[in-house]
């Protein structure tokens, strides 16, 4: 059922041809796209026409004669960046980009604006990534939003990278979908239309208080109610006046293990946050507690300015692989017949060697190797998008590596990666599957060290925190940023085409050696 | 063999930093669809490199930092490496199904003027091996001190003194040699030496010369050695202050 999603398609626009750079194509795109109801850049491929040729001609020197061309399309749809977005442009939350300032699918109705506070260090984080990323029969408008902390310190510690999605109806897209009869949103769709009785079966399990501050919106006290549920609702939902301003409903990773509500453990205080990606190397199911937000009470209003990287479009095609020809082994060639019986009158010379594994240099191991092979076919790519698919992995001795390999401590020769360790969707109960991963080539186009603020009082021992190796030490560092989404992409409070819904989900992150 | 040695300019100061747990040495980003290689130092080097902040790789030497990339290699020197392959031997290994065969391709790669690398692979086809080994020769690209033997004119043109390295059994010394003496060598070390850029040096050495694997990676050893020895010129001045009883001699009184 929900096993294989695709996303949307574009429309047959962008045909790519040899002369052009991407950017010119897909600003035309982008020019279509300032009506908000008009779906039109979700992020899927543009069909890259005349693929191999126009690849072709721009590869690298390396790459001059192809001997055999087989390419091969993977399953992996590749981001990468495509020019800058002015300020004035930086206002479509249809588009996909990278950094930039966050926008929301409904303005008057963002997430909680402490959620982008760094738990470390309590500074404002950075959106590095957003994209509109709708799924097929899926009623829903879908971003997914990424936000990471600037600060070098705060790398390596929970709570500087956060990662939540938001739900939105779309309703024409809903009245296609109710024409087909074999969707299996079907039983969804028909209870947007009903009187949800599943709302308070829901407002039971999570709110069992009765006092809720006012400033969570009166529709979200009349819907959490437990005491008069349905009538509270009905006699209210009509009056406009007591539709809230900002009525976000929003929901947030807990540990599964409690029974107790969440209100009342966020009230209580923040709970226990374990990193997941360190010190993993106990019993990790029990200790995973993702972020969990402590003031989620808190209607802070968003300030007028937040700080952002300067925004960049994103250009999305699917990933060709080529078999790369060898360069640089003509001279080599003698070699290539070698066998068992040509070495004999120097052989004497050479007696005694034997079968050893290759040294190789630190924070180098199977894993980034084929990281790097595979990057290196396009070198300046920024996301890796497949839904439910393998997650590239930098290294394969971190924490977050030995979470995602199967088996657990066994060899891992093939490095499949599998998601059931991770924690479940707290809504739905479904398993976590991976979505898309965040390259370390980002870190190169957005200017992190300028945004970052340099932390003198840590360098201690560096009398000139300048000199030497601490000058480098500035912004975010990661390796990749791998985000997992609910399989099913749940939709807990089934919001109308006027509210927004925001999940938080779970990311794991993989740094250096 | 990656990561050891200091970078010293002719007569700089040089000072060994260990390697930080943060630093980075891996990004990937292009230059238009040029490939370029991920390998960064920091994050913020990266554009660093892009911009020609990084000029040379003795600045990544400096910070002992892992090159992980072999195309950063690539970058700094372009054409000015020349690999060679100094043997292609099969090695075997006994099975239940018979014996299984695999090769064996040391690479040497260097530019004859101070940077050299050693890649040993081993594949189950030469190309593969080859290939293989040329990325990790230049991946354990390292910086080679010259100095001189007698008087201080012209270059730098062979040890700047008396260096060993050794690997399983064998031991190599290297020892400096007058101007226009040559390698005096056996042929395999002669030609990591060639590329290594020393122009005259005596060699000694000892051991089972005849397992030219380990022979091969001792003198590497001993060139990576002329880097990781102090001598004299790379003293610090040092200035005399009080010992601390004296400083405080009043208090403690």
């Amino acid at each position: 059922m929900y096993s294989k999603r695709k996303t949307r398609h574009l429309k047959t626009h962008a045909i790519v041809t040899s002369s052009t750079k991407p950017k010119s194509s897909h600003k035309l795109e982008k020019s279509n796209n300032h009506d908000s109801l008009n779906h039109q850049i979700p992020f899927a491929p543009s069909p890259v026409v005349s693929n191999s040729n126009k690849l072709t001609t721009t590869l690298t020197k390396n790459h001059q004669s192809i001997k055999k061309p087989s390419p091969k399309v993977s399953q992996v749809l590749l981001g990468f960046s495509d020019g800058n977005i002015g300020l004035e442009e930086d206002i479509d939350p249809y588009l996909s980009k990278i950094g930039g300032v966050p926008n929301w699918l409904i303005k008057s109705f963002p997430p909680p604006y402490d959620f982008i506070i760094c738990k470390n260090c309590e500074k404002e984080m950075f959106l590095l990534f957003q994209g509109f990323i709708p799924l097929e029969e899926s009623p829903y408008e879908r971003i997914i939003y990424v936000w990471v902390c600037n600060q070098q310190k705060c790398m390596k510690c929970p709570g500087s990278f956060r990662v939540i999605r938001a739900h939105r109806l779309d309703e024409k897209f809903m009245k296609n979908l109710k024409k087909n009869k074999n969707n299996s949103y079907n039983d969804q769709i028909k209870i947007e239309l009903q009187k949800p009785s599943t709302i308070f079966n829901l407002g039971d399990t999570l709110f069992s208080t009765q006092d809720m501050p006012s400033a969570m919106g009166g529709l979200d006290g009349m819907l959490f109610d437990n005491d008069n549920g349905a009538d509270k609702l009905s006699a209210n939902i009509t009056s406009k006046s007591m539709l809230p301003k900002a009525q976000v409903v929003y929901d947030f990773d807990v540990n599964h293990s409690s029974n107790t509500p969440i209100w009342s453990q966020i009230v209580a205080g923040p709970a226990v946050v374990n990193d997941v990606d360190s010190k993993l190397h106990d019993d990790i199911t029990t200790k995973l507690v993702i972020s969990d937000v402590s003031e989620i009470f808190s209607n802070s209003p968003w300030p007028e300015k937040i700080p952002f990287f300067p925004a960049q479009y994103l250009y999305i095609t699917e990933e060709i692989l080529e078999e790369k020809p060898d360069p640089n082994l003509k001279k080599y060639e003698r070699y290539f017949n070698a066998s068992l019986d040509n070495n004999e009158d120097d052989s004497f010379d050479w007696m005694g060697e034997k079968y050893e594994k290759s040294c190789l240099p630190r924070g180098v191991d199977k894993a980034f190797r084929k990281f790097s092979d595979r990057v290196s076919e396009w070198p300046d790519q920024c996301i890796r998008y497949e839904f439910d698919g393998q997650p590239l992995l930098y290294n394969q001795s971190d924490p977050t590596a030995s979470l995602l390999l199967s088996p657990p401590h066994g060899s891992v020769k093939q490095l499949k990666t599998s998601t059931q360790r991770l924690p479940k969707c707290p809504k739905c109960g479904s398993k976590r599957v991976f979505e898309f991963q965040l390259m370390p080539n980002m870190l190169c186009i957005l200017p992190t060290g300028e945004y970052a603020t340099n932390s003198s009082e840590k360098k201690n021992g560096i009398k000139d925190s300048k000199c030497g190796i601490a000058q480098f030490d500035v912004g975010m560092e990661w390796g990749t940023i791998m985000i997992f989404t609910c399989q099913k992409d749940c939709e807990a409070y089934n919001v109308s085409k006027d509210e927004v819904s925001y999940y938080e989900e779970l990311v794991l992150v993989q740094y250096e050696l | 063999m990656a990561d050891s040695g200091t970078a010293d300019s002719r007569g700089g100061k040089s000072f060994k930093l260990v390697t930080r747990e943060g630093t980075r040495l891996n990004f990937t980003y292009g230059i238009g669809f040029e490939l370029v290689p991920f390998n960064i130092l920091k994050k913020s080097t990266v554009p660093d490199i892009l911009q020609g902040k990084i000029k040379n790789i003795e600045q990544i030497y400096l910070f002992s930092l892992p090159i992980k990339e072999f195309q950063i290699v690539d970058r700094f020197f372009g054409s000015s490496l020349k690999d060679e392959v100094m043997k292609i031997m099969p090695v075997q290994k006994q099975t239940r199904a018979g014996q299984r065969t695999r090769f064996k391709a040391f690479v040497v790669i260097g530019d004859s003027n101070g940077h050299v690398g050693l890649g040993v692979k081993c594949s189950k086809e030469v190309a593969t091996a080859i290939r293989g080994a040329i990325i990790l020769a230049k991946l354990s690209v390292i910086p080679v001190r010259r100095g001189y033997w007698g008087s201080l004119i012209g270059d730098p043109h062979t040890v700047p003194s008396k260096v060993t390295g050794r690997c399983g059994s064998v031991i190599c010394r290297l020892v400096p040699a007058p101007r226009g003496t040559g390698i005096v060598a056996a042929p395999t070390p002669k030609k990591l030496l060639q590329l290594a850029g020393i122009t005259d040096c005596y060699t000694t050495s000892r051991g089972s010369t005849r397992t030219l694997g380990n022979f091969v990676k001792a003198t590497f050893a001993a060139i990576g050695n002329t880097y990781a020895f102090l001598t004299p010129d790379r003293w610090k001045d040092v200035e005399f202050k009080q010992s601390p009883y004296q400083e405080f001699s009043d208090i403690l009184a």
